[in-house]
């Protein structure tokens, strides 16, 4: 078995999620004060909700950081991270928890993803399109503190799939995706990525 | 842009598809007829095998193959006739998606100085049987 790693992509994202929350914040926050130094209570009160969003932000950055303080970071292992079309393979997942925690749902989806950047001016876009194509489920319910679940299937790629491409700004990827959705907090998803060769099994 | 009458053809003729398709690795051959209205001194005449995406997304695009047909002048109203054969790589794949297109084609390019090179390109479709 190998085990996969979380998806590069996704950690730089969460990082530049960082950067600019905290520079929203910051300046945000500076401005408030300044104006309400100068004596302008309700121009400072125009500035309260800038660092509410800046506040947002930085949660959504730090997001699944601060559910990692109840969830554990997914370890996922699969008999092969290089595929072929058509080729069945074997994924175990395993979850540890920090605090007792109710899993409402866990599971492990294959997903099959588009993403298109595009570029107007000095703006970036970018258009993302995916599908889940195979998913095992994961044990739910209460779990305590130390406890971990561990859940296992075969997935398939699709025989008439398409195999993994990356252009500049055109790319075609697979991924595992670990979804959790626990009692009163928003979903958990780690991806971890995997490689479809241009060739049958 | 000089006017010029292409004529792109993939060998052997009278496929059935619209648009024919071939398996990686496959031999890809055709014709191809110019014939240009005014005179024209090409520095190169080009025909490669390529892909481009299509879609949403900016686009990417690859020269797999190239071979320099002709230097020098096309005279008016007079074809030029030659033939193309590029083996097909293994991938990418012909692909139609949501966001993304994958495209291949035989494309010609006539080189030309100082004005906009007229081309034209021959579409086809790239995929192994399991995909036909």
């Amino acid at each position: 078995m190998q085990r996969l790693r979380e998806t590069g992509a996704s950690k730089a994202g969460r990082g530049c999620l960082v950067l600019f929350a905290l520079l929203w914040t910051a300046f945000s926050v500076f401005w408030t004060w300044a104006a309400w130094r100068g004596g302008g209570g309700l121009s400072a009160l125009f500035g309260v909700p800038f660092i509410a969003i800046g506040v947002a932000l930085l949660v959504g950055a730090f997001w699944r950081t601060i559910a990692g303080v109840r969830i554990g970071r997914p370890k996922l292992s699969v008999s092969k991270d290089v595929l072929r079309l058509g080729e069945i393979f074997f994924a175990r997942y395993h979850q540890s928890f920090r605090l007792p925690v109710d899993i409402l749902e866990s599971k492990v989806e294959l997903v099959f993803r588009e993403t298109a950047v595009y570029r107007r001016g000095s703006d970036t876009y970018t258009e993302v399109h995916e599908e889940a194509l195979d998913f095992f489920e994961s044990p739910t319910g209460h779990f305590d503190v130390g406890q971990t679940t561990q859940s296992d299937g075969n997935l398939m790629i699709p025989a008439n799939a398409m195999h993994t491409f990356a252009g500049t700004n055109n790319k075609l990827q697979w991924f595992l995706r670990v979804t959790v959705n626990a009692q009163g907090w928003p979903d958990i998803k780690d991806e971890f990525e995997l490689t479809v060769l241009a060739e049958g099994n | 842009m000089a006017d010029v009458e292409f004529a792109l053809n993939f060998l052997p003729p009278g496929t059935s598809s619209q648009v024919p398709v071939y398996l990686p690795g496959e031999s890809i051959s055709g014709s191809i007829q110019i014939t240009p209205q005014d005179a024209l001194k090409c520095r190169h005449l080009y025909t490669r095998l390529c892909w481009h995406t299509e879609g949403r997304g900016d686009t990417d695009k690859q020269v797999i193959a190239e071979q320099d047909l002709h230097q020098g002048e096309l005279r008016a109203g007079v074809p030029f006739y030659s033939r193309f054969q590029f083996r097909l790589p293994s991938q990418p794949w012909s692909y139609s998606g949501h966001y993304v297109n994958i495209i291949w084609e035989v494309e010609v390019v006539i080189d030309l100085a100082m004005t906009r090179d007229p081309r034209e390109g021959l579409r086809f479709i790239l995929a192994p049987s399991a995909r036909q």
